[in-house]
């Protein structure tokens, strides 16, 4: 890929502070994301990969510490920031958020109209009262709201959930940001408007040319909306790869996992494929690969040592030890091999 | 198996539940009309607000009926009933919420939490009611020893079975499951659903699963029903609603499935339905079966389209 880096995390360990217990979030993550595409990191609860993602613009709680690696944006070194006044630099201007619940994000007692209208003076202080607001109706026409003199003078409360995660996101956008992390902005809402919020989100990266980091455990999402898939299981990327290659050519057995347990593979009658046992506990050490106990295909070396990296390919990579070559050769379960054969649910001529 | 030779357990008759009244009357279920077969899992799917859950709380009558009749076993379940049915129909039919922490009583312990139910229906001595919470935490995958620990102690996919535990100990015939994975984590979901299917085979049980999600109910429900507006839109076995879904809303239900592969993904077209495009001022809409087994919402006009596309087939 010649495309341009534009954050790259190198080795980043991430640590909380618990009442002098030291919890290990995010184990020694690497991760590089490239200008204008739409990185997916997929997981389950824990994994950590709405911390990880917070650490890009310094969103944690305060007993939260960077405690090792890199993280470059633009010749600058986001893990060595401190202070609040470092992160006004980047939060909002370089690199914006959108959570997932569209309720807590929005202030009850502001109309949405002045909600985004302070981001936009923010952002161009300069602006006339009167620029300032046609910029707003402008990104509220943006995100596919109707009748906006309307509702530009409406409370959060008279928006539905598909409405309102609409005006998170166009407060995201307001600010110009380079990058748009988007953690979970989908899972409180219908399938129906999870639909209409991934097309905004993509007609919005277009638009404003940015690029998307997008935080799910819906590996349904991550097909919709992914160019580039990372999987992230216990504070550490374990694989990453291009959509293609993660869904139809997955390597790590937690990848495998994942995909066999989404209910849309399963067949009535028969028994889903669940996950044995639970994730790891972080506040101990993990030896050797951090899902072993967990995974059917565990070898004996992965009790003992972390496997590193290999190359699949050259945008393809996966932390297991069933790549080496000396590995027993290890066939991924047929319902992965299925995968290439889905057909879509609605008949196209209907 | 056909389905005139299927035993009904629940017959929900044109049912209508409404809140407030006067002008802030708002109603929430209109004139809804289906049936449920002894040992399958009926799904109820819509969107928030569509009245699914209502449905389900006015069959454990926590809400009362406005109008309609729900039918269980033959008898008459909503209204003014009998003390003697009214304690039967308490045991027989029973609930799995949505977040099970919010629905488990964080003050009292698992041992409480599950056997309430039971106290209040016969008198126990403390060893027969041990005995049965710990069979009911087996049943579910759980220690006898969580007896005595408090919600907080376990993990949402636990907290769930706590959940299970609880509808199962009254020795229920009939589970209304409201969104019972919708709160869990990815890896969690499948082992309830397992679960769920698994008690079933064991209890001979009836579900009514009601969920928002066409993608879950493909592995677990034997028929379909999908709600829009407090109105059935379209009732059909599984295997056909998904192969040939007839009215529009459902169409758009399904095209919003996700699908885990990113080749289907990225040429997908999402429907958008708009209630706008049924043309009901003049010829208004009825429940008619179109094929076997198969209702839907429909006028004349609609019908007659339908059909069509039934024939083209």
């Amino acid at each position: 890929m010649d495309k341009k880096l534009i954050l790259q995390a190198k080795d980043v360990v991430v640590k909380f502070d618990l009442r002098g217990r030291v919890l290990t979030a995010i184990r020694g993550a690497c991760l590089d994301v490239y200008e204008g595409e739409t990185l997916a990191i997929v997981g389950e609860s824990g994994s950590g990969k709405s911390v990880f993602s917070k650490t890009f613009n310094g969103l944690n709680d305060k007993n939260c510490f960077v405690e090792k690696g890199e993280i470059l944006y633009k010749g600058r070194d986001l893990a060595k920031f401190r202070k609040e006044k470092d992160w006004m630099q980047i939060r909002g201007k370089e690199i914006s958020m959108v959570l997932q619940e569209p309720m807590t994000s929005l202030n009850p007692l502001k109309t949405i109209g002045d909600q985004i209208c302070e981001a936009v003076t923010t952002r161009s202080p300069r602006l006339s009262k009167r620029e300032a607001r046609q910029e707003t109706l402008q990104y509220l026409a943006d995100v596919g709201i109707p009748d906006v003199e309307r509702r530009y003078k409406q409370y959060p409360h008279e928006f539905s959930g598909g409405m309102r995660q609409r005006v998170v996101i166009a407060t995201a956008i307001a600010c110009k940001p380079q990058i748009l992390i988007c953690d979970e902005p989908t899972t409180a809402l219908d399938v129906t408007i999870q639909a209409q919020i991934l097309d905004v989100i993509r007609r919005m990266k277009e638009k404003y040319n940015l690029t998307v980091i997008f935080i799910t455990h819906d590996l349904g999402v991550v097909a919709n909306v992914a160019d580039r898939v990372a999987v992230m299981y216990a504070g550490d990327i374990v694989e990453i790869g291009t959509a293609e290659e993660i869904f139809y050519d997955p390597r790590h057995p937690y990848t495998w996992a994942l995909l066999s347990s989404m209910p849309q593979l399963g067949e009535r009658g028969e028994e889903l494929f669940s996950i044995k046992g639970t994730p790891p506990n972080l506040f101990k050490e993990i030896i050797g690969d951090a899902f072993a106990p967990r995974n059917p295909y565990a070898l004996k070396i992965d009790y003992v040592q972390e496997p590193p990296y290999f190359e699949v390919s050259k945008t393809h990579r996966a932390k297991t030890w069933l790549l080496d070559p000396r590995a027993p050769k290890v066939e991924p379960p047929s319902v992965i091999r299925g995968l290439r054969n889905l057909q879509p649910v609605l008949p196209g001529d209907m | 198996m056909k389905i005139e030779e299927k035993e009904v357990l629940l017959d929900v008759q044109d049912l209508e539940v409404s809140f407030g009244s006067g002008r802030k009357k708002f109603q929430a279920v209109k004139g809804v009309s289906f049936q449920i077969y002894k040992g399958e899992t009926f799904g109820l799917v819509g969107e928030s607000g569509s009245g699914k859950t209502t449905i389900g709380r006015t069959i454990m009558r926590i809400y009362p009926a406005s109008g309609g009749r729900i039918v269980y076993k033959g008898e008459q379940i909503n209204g003014r009933i009998p003390p003697r049915l009214d304690k039967q129909i308490t045991r027989q039919i029973q609930m799995i919420f949505q977040d099970p922490t919010a629905s488990l009583n964080e003050r009292a312990k698992v041992d409480y939490i599950v056997s309430e139910g039971l106290m209040n229906m016969e008198k126990l001595t403390r060893m027969e009611r041990r005995e049965r919470v710990e069979k009911a935490l087996l049943a579910v995958g759980l220690l006898p020893e969580f007896a005595s620990r408090f919600p907080h102690e376990f993990s949402g996919g636990q907290r769930q079975r706590i959940g299970i535990a609880r509808a199962l100990v009254m020795g229920p015939e009939f589970v209304i499951a409201d969104e019972p994975i919708s709160a869990l984590d990815v890896s969690i979901r499948a082992q309830v659903l397992n679960l769920l299917a698994k008690l079933q085979k064991e209890r001979g049980l009836t579900y009514l699963f009601i969920a928002h999600d066409l993608s879950v109910m493909q592995v677990i429900s034997d028929r379909i029903a999908v709600i829009e507006h407090g109105r059935l839109v379209e009732l059909a076995p599984t295997k056909t609603l998904f192969s040939h879904p007839l009215h529009p809303y459902t169409r758009a239900l399904l095209s919003a499935v996700p699908i885990p592969s990113p080749a289907i993904e990225r040429r997908k077209q999402v429907l958008v339905y708009e209630e706008s495009i049924h043309d009901y001022a003049v010829d208004k809409p009825r429940w008619i079966q179109i094929e076997e087994g198969h209702f839907v919402l429909a006028n004349g006009r609609e019908e007659e389209a339908y059909r069509k596309l039934l024939d083209a087939r």
